[in-house]
């Protein structure tokens, strides 16, 4: 028994998981251009999800570290047209050692996070940290939602989501960020 | 109903999250070309200037973990026993290990005793305490997923993963695992209990989905898979309709038992149903699930009759709130602390 495989998240309206499966096989058959094309299909989705959990000054090299890594075992990847699935599970993977590598040299704090106070000059900064200390289940569809403009669409299919689910991930989590950010709610 | 912007960004723009995303362009990704040269010569300058002081560092590290390798917390997939002596069967042709510490490897299994308790680390992303009587065996320890198949027995598992990352297989179902802490019994056959103490999990067969959010149970059963989700603090009436319906869903007399039986608390339940049902059925349970919450206006009886999809999920958006009941603030800190 196996759980049906992701769509293709691309950021191309008209790319579909066929399209992706044949880039993936030319790109395997040594073909840098069609692994080229991979990479501004899905660039986007990687730095959205790396956003939600590596350090902001990191986050473009670990884009690209994410891709070298994929390129380096695009040979293990069974099934070509899981091709988004797989790079976001890798660009989770790399966030999650980047965070713990990243904590190991902060200062241990006990205390849990004040929420942000509005002011009017909140700042990118301000969001970005109230977005980070949401559960993993919000932070990364409004990640790639309010950073990266993915639709709510393009979300489910990424993350292999029901469209029901991310939407209520989507909504609950801006009441949480709202919330972090010292707002009202709407 | 038309979407709205949170969902579809070509919807009419919600000002609110117009602002959010204005402050927030700095950050968003910046089209750059793949400069594999450029990370290569990073990585190796890093190498050569820090090598001494990393090697030094790694030799006082060393030490350091020697010292105090029985107090680490636990490395990937080893399994301690917190009662009795728990015994890892090795897919290899190695002995039973009954050793104080070990770690499974993919294809071993873990199996306790009706005086043991084992707890596994899963992975990196938490833990899983397996109660008495149980067996379970690794399936796959990779980078795209971690796959377990409880074959028998009682698995408590806390875990913090994305979604779907790890799942764990039944002879009646696949738990797909949301984001969550959870408690799945079943027997050989696969007949069973899952509980869902915080985030969500989904239930799998075939087609079938069932989606059990915290706070709900539902059971699993041998030969035809999940059953529908119900609240733990249903009322006995609805459990036993729920059962009653589990065992013959084609008999009307259980479904409108299930309608009967249910109410504002338990929309999970009808609206599963909803899915299940044939055309004729559904129309009842339509009209039960409108009249404790009506749907929106974009999802007609029509469409729903119909079985549309995108009408169910529609539905589904609006309902689902009221569906999760998280435990308070300081059981989810305690589960946080543990995992």
């Amino acid at each position: 028994m196996r759980v049906s495989r992701l769509a293709d998240p691309s950021t191309s309206s008209s790319a579909t998981p066929l399209d992706t499966a044949a880039l993936v096989a030319s790109a395997r058959a040594g073909n840098r251009e069609a692994f080229g094309t991979l990479y501004e299909r899905f660039a986007r989705l990687v730095h959205g999800i790396l956003l939600a959990g590596a350090q902001r000054d990191d986050v473009q090299d670990l884009t690209q570290e994410v891709f070298l890594r994929a390129m380096r075992r695009l040979h293990t990847l069974r099934d070509p047209a899981a091709f988004g699935g797989w790079l976001a599970t890798m660009a989770r993977n790399e966030a999650r050692m980047h965070h713990r590598s990243a904590k190991a040299t902060e200062a241990l704090s006990d205390q849990i996070p004040e929420p942000i106070r509005s002011t009017p000059a909140l700042g990118t900064e301000d969001v970005l940290a109230a977005l980070r200390v949401l559960p993993q289940r919000y932070r990364e569809p409004l990640a790639l939602r309010l950073v990266e403009q993915m639709s709510g669409e393009e979300i489910a299919l990424t993350l292999g989501l029901t469209h029901g689910t991310v939407r209520v991930y989507l909504h609950h989590g801006m009441r949480l960020l709202r919330e972090q950010l010292g707002e009202p709610h709407a | 109903m038309p979407d709205d912007y949170l969902w579809d960004p070509r919807a009419d723009p919600d000002l609110e999250v117009v602002r959010l995303e204005a402050l927030l362009r700095p950050v968003a990704y910046r089209p750059a070309p793949l400069r594999e040269g450029a990370i290569v010569a990073q990585r190796l300058r890093f190498t050569r200037a820090w090598s001494w002081m990393a090697l030094a560092a790694g030799v006082v590290l060393a030490a350091g973990a020697l010292y105090s390798m029985g107090r680490t917390p636990a490395t990937p997939w080893t399994v301690t026993a917190s009662k009795g002596i728990p015994v890892v069967l090795r897919a290899t042709r190695l002995p039973a290990d009954r050793s104080p510490d070990r770690a499974l490897a993919k294809g071993d299994v873990l199996e306790t005793d009706a005086r043991s308790v084992a707890v596994l680390a899963v992975g990196r992303i938490g833990r899983a305490e397996l109660g008495p009587g149980s067996r379970l065996r690794l399936l796959d320890d990779g980078v795209a997923e971690h796959r377990l198949a409880l074959e028998r027995g009682t698995m408590h598992a806390s875990i913090d993963a994305p979604p779907r990352f790890f799942l764990v297989e039944t002879a009646s179902a696949l738990a797909v695992d949301l984001g969550c802490i959870y408690t799945l019994t079943v027997d050989e056959w696969g007949s069973g209990l899952l509980t869902v103490e915080e985030g969500e999990v989904e239930l799998q067969l075939g087609d079938v989905r069932t989606s059990v959010l915290a706070g709900n149970a539902a059971a699993l059963h041998a030969g035809s898979g999940p059953g529908l989700p119900y609240p733990v603090h249903a009322s006995d009436a609805l459990r036993r309709a729920v059962a009653a319906y589990d065992a013959h869903p084609a008999s009307l007399a259980t479904i409108d038992a299930v309608i009967g039986a249910a109410d504002a608390r338990s929309t999970i339940t009808l609206w599963h149903l909803l899915q299940r049902t044939g055309p004729a059925a559904r129309a009842r349970v339509f009209a039960r699930l409108a009249a404790i919450a009506p749907p929106p206006a974009s999802v007609t009886r029509e469409r729903v009759l119909r079985g549309e999809s995108g009408a169910l999920q529609r539905w589904r958006t609006d309902l689902q709130p009221a569906w999760a009941l998280e435990p308070p603030v300081w059981r989810r800190a305690w589960n946080a602390v543990r995992r």
